[in-house]
């Protein structure tokens, strides 16, 4: 079973430090933050289609198409009701939808998908070691940043023994598709008992095999990985940061934005 | 040469554990540098103890009393930091699932390395080296949890041997393979010898401790034998008691008082060519014809794609199981054999074809129903597990099934007694030991009364002596009139107690028929990289058609 | 909150961490659309019946390993985005708050880190601290998502509270399962884990304990149901509470 997002490409984007990966980012965030016009917004979503087309992370926006459109569909929905704005169109009792809010609700359902869309970006072209790498190389300390990588290693490995233990329920005839919520979910005991002992007995042995290979939490330490920073990623943080800046500059000189928030 | 290891009356009692018997009792031994010991003995009887002694892991990682004096290379254990002693000792583990935590090939190897602060380039050299010694330099960039069970510990080997340790301790690290993974495994261990480096072996096989320097045979918490393995392998009644498997060439020729204790088959023929002890025949299979009872399974034609993969995982299988057959399904890992398994009770739908369960196609029948036909039995119990009680696991399907509390009662009571568990009904499944929660699992599968009972790798983990007992219990309930299927890594448990085998490769059945006869082909089992065990080896050269030692010995008696 | 700090020396805590973070994130992956609430926007997230399993059984491990495994969640599901910062911290507080208030609610606890799973009391306190923890999870997550202008408050508290809240409460059954397993045979319940100097006192550990209750329960009844208008600011004052009371404990 593939659960990782890792496209194993060779673009420009795929060789950048994770450093600088990670960094840009939390300022390609930035950038869709600041606006909340749905005209903006979705210049900024369009650039980041852009972007995933270079990255050839498209497939991966394919893959999760359903849950892109749910999350703009959802936003769009609902903020409407949330948000106030002076042009009502349309009343009933407290509830209330106006121009504004309608504009403020599609932007903001943009905005979504573009967070969702930048964190793709970045899973489609970063390695799990390199994600990992990259947090401790900003400082994460290591026993941290181990907890996480580990936890990566491991889901897989759970992930199918779930889908085991699923199997060998149903062949002592469990139905989990039959009942009411709270019948359906106390079947899910027989499930998650096994799965947790499971998953709790590696704990000892995995901690003998770390233990045995010198592992010791709070000790100094090397790595073999060595991400370099090269003079592509300190143009790429230059440029995104410029982005970040000109975009605050802008909305301060009020553009972009259909509702004094953020 | 100097010595290695040296162990001085060392005794040791867990601390918290159920009971307060010592797990290792006044254990002395030396093994010398660059020399290979193979350790054996019952579950329980204190190997693995053992080997934690060897890298502080007793008494530092597990407290208790511990007494008595170990010294490695010059470090006494006991004083150790078990970080400072994987300079010394590098450890491999049985479950090669529980000790690999990177994200890479590569980074699993470097683990070591990074931690005794090397630098980088040399991290380098030894993350190439160490992968190309295990033959997994191809494999560097990939996910550990993407491998093969013999390449996942062949990693584990690797990452061990990057600290570049003098001793290798590996506790049972070809248990849980199947027969390609475990010579995989058994031939790094074979180059490392070659390397002179000490290598302590805990195995099963009485084939690996053949060719070892020393055997320990342990017992209880005790060191009952220390020798070389024409002397310790030779004791049959010693191994028995042990609960270790005897080699069955030994047993054949001591049963026969035939001259000679030959450890290979291929020593047998020499001794019996060399004393003129018999003569081979052309061996003749007898035809035992279960072609009278009725089809209860019939597999038409079936292929099954995974949906995330692209190859076809059965293509073209054609099978007909009757009513109150004996079957062992065989081949390696990814060959098709528990696809097929779970064909048979429609956990898994076929892409081409049909199921039929008497007749009836097996995708129709409602899956409570299904329960009460085709019982399957999970390779590790401890994926179905999850009650406070023997007595709720063991009647969980009948609850399941809406079957009054009285009924489930009587059922729940016969299926422990078959599985020899009566009176355990109130103890907490998790506590049992791994064969007794085997057979819980077995309870819990019976106990809903299938017709056919599938088993997918029933002694896998088991000592002989539990081995043993397991499958003495499969055949009761073929005895009974339940039609038995296996799968199996085990080739004398396939070769002991099947009527039937089915050999399968890449997703065919390469090979269908009674259980002499299938083993007589060694040419095509070798195609899927099969071998009869020994005695049937020496029985294909012999031209003897008996399955079990006893029957091989009444034939050759009778000559 | 020392313990939280101290038990990345102990090499068996790191290990649970990682454990329960890959659990929590590989049901969250398994059964990300099992049982529909509302088709297509939200769904019981079945998954959430192990963070406060795991907070009893192994402490601060548990906190960390729940903040981590929703956040490899939002990984997996491709949705990591700035609303995954305080998923971190609302998980976070899901793993925390459980085994910080079970010895400091008092009067309701009694003080005891066993767990008296045979007793009434136990499970009163359990029913308490699953709502509130829950509640606290969903206020500091409704609150930044919020500000983000992503999820609208008042929807988004109350979908978190009773979700996380349902899921504590089948956890207890799981709970009631392995614990004695955890406890006698695998020996690796937190406070037998870590040496007990690191494990340190509370600052302020009752104070702490009803500044949470206080800040959870005003959090999600005010910010949904009263003062939604004033969302924001109800939800961002009580995070402050949240969060003050968590670091008292």
């Amino acid at each position: 079973m593939n659960i990782f997002l890792y496209l194993d490409e060779d673009t420009w984007f795929h060789r950048l430090d994770p450093r600088t990966k990670i960094i840009g980012v939390v300022l390609l965030f930035g950038v869709a933050l600041v606006f909340n016009h749905p005209l903006y917004m979705a210049g900024i979503a369009l650039g980041l289609v852009l972007l995933a087309a270079a990255a050839k992370a498209l497939p991966n926006f394919w893959r999760m198409r359903y849950i892109l459109i749910l999350l703009v569909v959802f936003s769009t929905v609902l903020w409407p009701f949330f948000a106030e704005g002076p042009t009502v169109l349309w009343s009933w009792g407290p509830l209330e939808v106006s121009r504004e809010s309608l504009m403020y609700a599609i932007a903001m359902g943009l905005r979504l998908a573009s967070f969702v869309a930048a964190g793709l970006i970045f899973l489609s072209t970063t390695t799990n070691e390199e994600f990992t790498h990259g947090l401790i190389r900003l400082k994460l300390p290591y026993p941290v940043a181990f907890a996480f990588s580990t936890a990566l290693r491991l889901v897989p490995t759970f992930a199918g023994a779930g889908a085991t233990i699923v199997q060998a329920q149903i062949s002592r005839g469990l139905d989990v598709e039959s009942g009411n919520i709270f019948q359906r979910a106390g079947k899910f005991i027989p499930l998650a008992v096994p799965l947790f002992i499971y998953a709790v007995r590696h704990t000892n042995m995995l901690a003998m095999a770390l233990e045995s290979k010198g592992f010791n939490p709070g000790a100094k330490r090397t790595w073999y990985l060595n991400p370099q920073m090269r003079r592509a990623d300190y143009l790429v943080l230059a440029l995104l940061t410029a982005l970040f800046l000109g975009a605050l500059f802008l909305r301060l000189r009020g553009y972009g934005a259909v509702l004094p928030r953020l | 040469m100097g010595v290695a290891i040296s162990i001085q009356d060392l005794s040791f009692t867990y601390a918290y554990a159920e009971t307060s018997r010592p797990a290792l009792r006044h254990i002395n031994g030396e093994v010398e540098e660059g020399t290979f010991v193979v350790m054996m003995g019952h579950e329980g009887a204190g190997k693995s103890t053992l080997c934690y002694a060897l890298n502080a892991l007793v008494p530092r990682f597990f407290r208790g009393e511990y007494t008595g004096r170990v010294v490695v290379h010059g470090q006494e254990v006991g004083k150790a930091r078990v970080a400072e002693m994987s300079r010394r000792v590098g450890l491999v583990l049985q479950d090669f699932e529980a000790q690999l935590f990177s994200t890479s090939v590569e980074l699993e190897v470097a683990f070591g390395p990074e931690n005794l602060c090397l630098p980088r380039d040399e991290i380098e050299r030894r993350i190439d080296r160490y992968l190309r010694f295990v033959g997994l330099a191809e494999m560097r960039r990939r996910e550990p949890a993407s491998l093969s069970g013999g390449q996942k510990q062949r990693l584990a080997i690797a990452s061990v041997l990057a600290l570049e340790p003098p001793v290798l301790v590996m506790d049972e690290p070809t248990t849980d393979l199947d027969p390609i993974g475990r010579e995989e495994v058994l031939t790094v261990a074979d180059t490392l010898r070659q390397e002179q480096r000490t290598l302590l072996i805990v195995d099963h096989d009485p084939e690996t401790g053949v060719d070892a320097d020393q055997i320990w045979l342990m017992r209880d918490g005790e060191i009952v034998a220390q020798g070389p393995p024409r002397r310790v392998l030779t004791d049959l009644p010693l191994l028995e008691s042990c609960g270790v498997q005897p080699p069955s060439t030994v047993a054949l020729f001591q049963a026969l008082g035939w001259p000679g204790q030959p450890l290979t088959v291929e020593e047998a023929i020499a001794a019996i060519q060399e004393h003129g002890l018999a003569q081979p025949r052309p061996l003749q299979v007898p035809t035992a014809s279960t072609d009278g009872r009725p089809v209860i399974l019939e597999v038409c034609d079936v292929d099954f794609v995974y949906p995330t993969r692209a190859v076809k995982a059965l293509s073209g299988v054609n099978l007909e199981i009757r009513e109150g057959e004996f079957i062992a399904i065989v081949g390696q890992n990814g060959s098709g054999k528990t696809t097929l398994a779970k064909h048979l009770n429609g956990l898994l739908k076929p892409t081409r074809g049909e199921v039929l369960f008497r007749g009836r196609p097996v995708r129709e029948i409602r899956r409570t129903e299904i329960a009460r036909c085709v019982g399957y039995v999970f390779q590790n119990p401890d994926h179905q597990i999850f009650a406070g009680t023997v007595r709720e696991e063991v009647g969980f399907s009948l609850k399941m099934a809406g079957m009054d509390a009285k009924t489930i009662e009587e059922r729940v009571a016969e299926a422990l007694e078959v599985v020899g568990l009566s009176g355990y009904e109130e103890e907490v499944p998790f506590t049992l030991t791994k064969g007794e929660r085997q057979r819980v699992a077995v309870a819990s599968v019976l106990a809903a009364q299938p017709q056919v009972i599938i088993l997918d790798e029933p002694t896998t983990g088991l000592d002989y002596r539990h081995q043993r007992s397991m499958m003495e219990m499969l055949r009761a309930l073929h005895r009974r009139g339940h039609t038995v299927i296996i799968i199996t890594h085990s080739m004398w448990v396939a070769a002991e107690y099947a009527e039937r085998v089915v050999v399968m490769k890449d997703g065919r059945i390469l090979l269908d028929g009674p259980a002499r006869a299938a083993f007589a082909q060694e040419e095509t089992l070798a195609e899927a990289a099969l071998r009869p065990p020994p005695l049937l080896r020496l029985g294909n050269w012999l031209g003897t058609s008996g399955l079990t030692l006893d029957d091989v010995v009444e034939e050759l008696r009778a000559r | 909150m020392k313990a939280a700090f101290t038990m990345w020396k102990n090499t068996r805590m790191i290990i649970l961490v990682a454990v329960c973070a890959a659990i929590y994130a590989a049901a969250l992956i398994a059964f990300k659309t099992a049982i529909p609430l509302i088709p297509g926007i939200t769904e019981v997230r079945v998954a959430n019946i192990f963070p406060m399993v795991f907070s009893l059984l192994f402490g601060p491990a548990a906190a960390w390993g729940s903040a981590i495994g929703n956040l490899i969640g939002d990984i997996f599901g491709g949705t990591l985005g700035l609303g995954s910062i305080f998923g971190f911290v609302g998980n976070f507080l899901l793993g925390y708050l459980p085994y910080a208030m079970w010895t400091t609610l008092k009067p309701i606890a009694d003080g005891e880190r066993e767990l008296a799973l045979g007793n009434w009391r136990a499970w009163v306190l359990y029913i308490l601290l699953a709502l509130i923890s829950s509640a606290a999870c969903g206020v500091v997550i409704a609150m930044w998502l919020e500000v983000l202008g992503l999820v609208p408050y008042p929807v988004l508290v109350t979908i978190i509270t009773v979700n996380d809240t349902f899921g504590s409460l089948i956890g207890g059954l799981l709970l009631l399962a392995v614990y004695g397993v955890v406890r006698r045979q695998l020996r690796l319940v937190w406070w037998d884990v870590m040496e007990p100097e690191d494990i340190g006192k509370p600052a302020a550990g009752v104070l702490g304990a009803w500044l949470v209750v206080i800040g959870a329960l005003a959090g999600w009844i005010l910010g949904a149901y009263i003062l939604s208008g004033q969302a924001l600011i109800v939800g961002v004052i009580t995070t402050v509470l949240i969060l003050l009371g968590a670091v008292l404990m």
